[in-house]
C-alpha cells in the first residue's frame, strides 16, 4: 500500500492551529450523540506531555466540539465493554481477534472547574478501530454504566 | 407529529427501507420491531437524550492547564 501520510492543519480547542498527520484522522460515520453532523475527528494526545493519559478527540472541521478521552481501564480495572457485536461490526471489528489487535476503547471525561468532581460516560464509550481509523461512540448494555461516574472515586475502589 | 393508528402486526414504513412494526400491544406496553439499514441508529429516546446531554456537557474542553494539572495527579495516583 501507498504510503499516503500526509500534514493538514486543523484549528483544535486544545492547541489552536496545528498541523496533524493525516494518520490520526477518525471517520466517525454516525457522528457522535448530539453532534451527528460531524463525522471527521482528530485523536490528539497531550502536547509536551505525552505521559498524560487523556487524549483529545478533536472536530475536523472546526474547533468545537471536542472531547477529553480516557482509556477507562486506567480507573476502573473491571470496566468492561459490553456492547452490541453490530455496533462493532460498523467499525470493522468482527472477530475477538480484531478486537485484541485493532480496537481502542475509550470513555468521554467531562472536567467541571472543581477537578476534584471529574466524571467519565460509561454509558457511551468511544471505540476506534485503529487499523481502519473508524470511529463509533457505543452504547454500553451493561446497566450498571451511566453518564457520570466520578473517576476520583472510581479510583478508590480499583 | 403525524399520528397514524395502527393494530397488532401492522407496519408502518419510513422511506422505503425503514419499517416500524408493531409485533405486540399488552396493557400499556407496547413492543415495537424496527428494520432499518445498519447505519441507520436506533435508541430509546431516554437513552438517547442522555448520552447527547453528556456530550453537550464533555464538549468544552477546559484548558491545558488545568488538564496538565489533572493529568499530573492521576500520575501520582497510579
Amino acid at each position: 500500500m501507498v504510503d499516503t501520510k500526509e500534514t493538514v492543519e486543523i484549528n483544535s480547542q486544545p492547541f489552536g492551529k496545528i498541523q496533524v498527520s493525516s494518520d490520526q484522522k477518525i471517520i466517525f460515520d454516525e457522528g457522535l450523540y448530539g453532534f451527528e453532523r460531524y463525522k471527521v475527528f482528530y485523536l490528539l494526545s497531550m502536547k509536551d506531555d505525552e505521559e498524560s493519559p487523556f487524549l483529545y478527540l478533536q472536530n475536523g472541521e472546526d474547533v468545537y466540539p471536542s472531547f477529553i478521552l480516557i482509556n477507562p481501564y486506567l480507573f476502573k480495572q473491571d470496566y468492561v465493554l459490553d456492547v452490541s457485536p453490530g455496533e462493532l461490526q460498523k467499525i470493522g471489528i468482527n472477530t475477538e481477534e480484531d478486537a485484541k489487535e485493532n480496537l481502542l476503547v475509550f470513555v468521554i471525561v467531562t472536567i467541571p472547574e472543581d477537578s476534584s468532581g471529574m466524571t467519565a460516560n460509561l454509558l457511551g464509550p468511544v471505540l476506534i478501530n485503529k487499523n481502519l481509523k473508524s470511529g463509533i461512540q457505543a452504547l454500553s448494555l451493561n446497566e450498571k454504566y451511566g453518564t457520570k461516574h466520578n473517576i476520583i472515586e472510581e479510583m478508590k475502589n480499583k | 407529529m403525524l399520528v397514524l393508528a395502527r393494530k397488532s402486526n401492522q407496519s408502518i414504513m419510513i422511506g422505503d427501507d425503514i419499517e416500524i412494526r408493531i409485533v405486540d400491544i399488552k396493557g400499556d406496553q407496547v413492543k415495537i420491531g424496527i428494520n432499518a439499514p445498519k447505519n441507520i441508529r436506533v435508541d430509546r429516546k431516554e437513552i438517547y437524550d442522555l448520552i447527547k446531554t453528556a456530550n453537550i456537557e464533555s464538549s468544552k474542553t477546559p484548558d491545558l492547564l488545568k488538564i496538565k494539572e489533572i493529568g499530573d495527579m492521576f500520575k501520582k495516583k497510579q
